[in-house]
């Protein structure tokens, strides 16, 4: 096929997890890190919920 | 080295830097939560994506567009040094969150008084800068100038994060006595309730017998 150079300077679409879906496939591909493929992943929609709440706590 | 210019060879230096501590911060993060976070792995991605164009260039297979190589290679190297940029304070502000939360959970029960007494260094010295970080820190998102990478600006918030593990290791180290402390702080405070107790009864009993004895 060789490299197809109108593909260069295509932007990558943002990688976007179902954990569940992840984790519930988990059996099925265990190429690249054990860790993405079982669903140990954190996503910026978890994050922030979970920053206000960490940062709604004072430390004593 | 003779594909690069002097521009280029700075900025692709400052973007092996800048991954390096980008590396150590996402290893870190990961001890942390136990978890992967996801928008620095889409940064990093994206960086890898202009450092491959950069070398199609180099190689002879890229398309450079309406711009020179020179002008596509500089273009591309310092889109790739903004999304690690971003990776590293998408990860700053991911590990400044979770090392508070662990300080937090790991003081949950103790008491202030209890920390006082055992440990003063805490109120003293690390409070104060647990609390400094996770103002310094800045939240990446609401910063509007990205464009322009600031190394050593990174430097002085990584050692924030340093500075943060060693208080949070200093404060696993002192647990075992801030519990035992604690527990014997409660042990006192029930003995003490008990012996006031026995007291209010004995009291009473005297109290009533010596009315029984006036008045019958």
């Amino acid at each position: 096929m060789g490299v197809r150079k109108e593909i260069w300077n295509k932007d990558l679409r943002e990688i976007r997890v179902n954990k569940e879906a992840t984790r519930h496939h988990a059996q099925k591909y265990r190429m690249g890190s054990v860790r993405l493929a079982t669903g140990r992943i954190r996503t910026k929609e978890e994050f922030e919920q979970d920053k206000k709440r960490i940062l709604s706590i004072k430390l004593p | 080295m003779e594909f690069f210019d002097d521009i280029e060879v700075n900025i692709i230096k400052t973007i092996v830097k800048l991954y390096n501590y980008n590396k150590c911060l996402m290893l870190y993060a990961e001890d942390l939560t136990d978890e992967t976070f996801l928008p620095p792995i889409n940064e990093i991605r994206d960086a890898n994506d202009h450092i491959m164009r950069v070398f199609a260039v180099v190689f002879g297979f890229g398309d450079t567009g309406k711009e020179t190589e020179h002008e596509y290679i500089k273009s591309n190297l310092n889109a790739a040094l903004s999304h690690v940029y971003r990776a590293t304070y998408e990860h700053l502000d991911y590990i400044k969150i979770y090392q508070h939360e662990a300080i937090q959970n790991n003081l949950a029960n103790i008491y202030p008084e209890t920390l006082a007494t055992v440990f003063p260094e805490y109120y003293r010295d690390i409070n104060p800068r647990l609390v400094d970080a996770i103002n310094i820190i800045p939240d990446y998102r609401k910063r509007k100038n990205i464009a322009d990478p600031n190394l050593e600006q990174v430097e002085a918030y990584m050692a924030i994060i340093e500075t943060t593990k060693k208080d949070y290791n200093e404060i696993i180290r002192m647990l075992p006595s801030l519990n035992e402390y604690q527990a014997k702080k409660l042990r006192d405070n029930w003995k003490r309730r008990l012996i006031d107790f026995v007291s209010g009864i004995i009291v009473i009993l005297l109290g009533t017998a010596i009315y029984s004895y006036i008045f019958s």
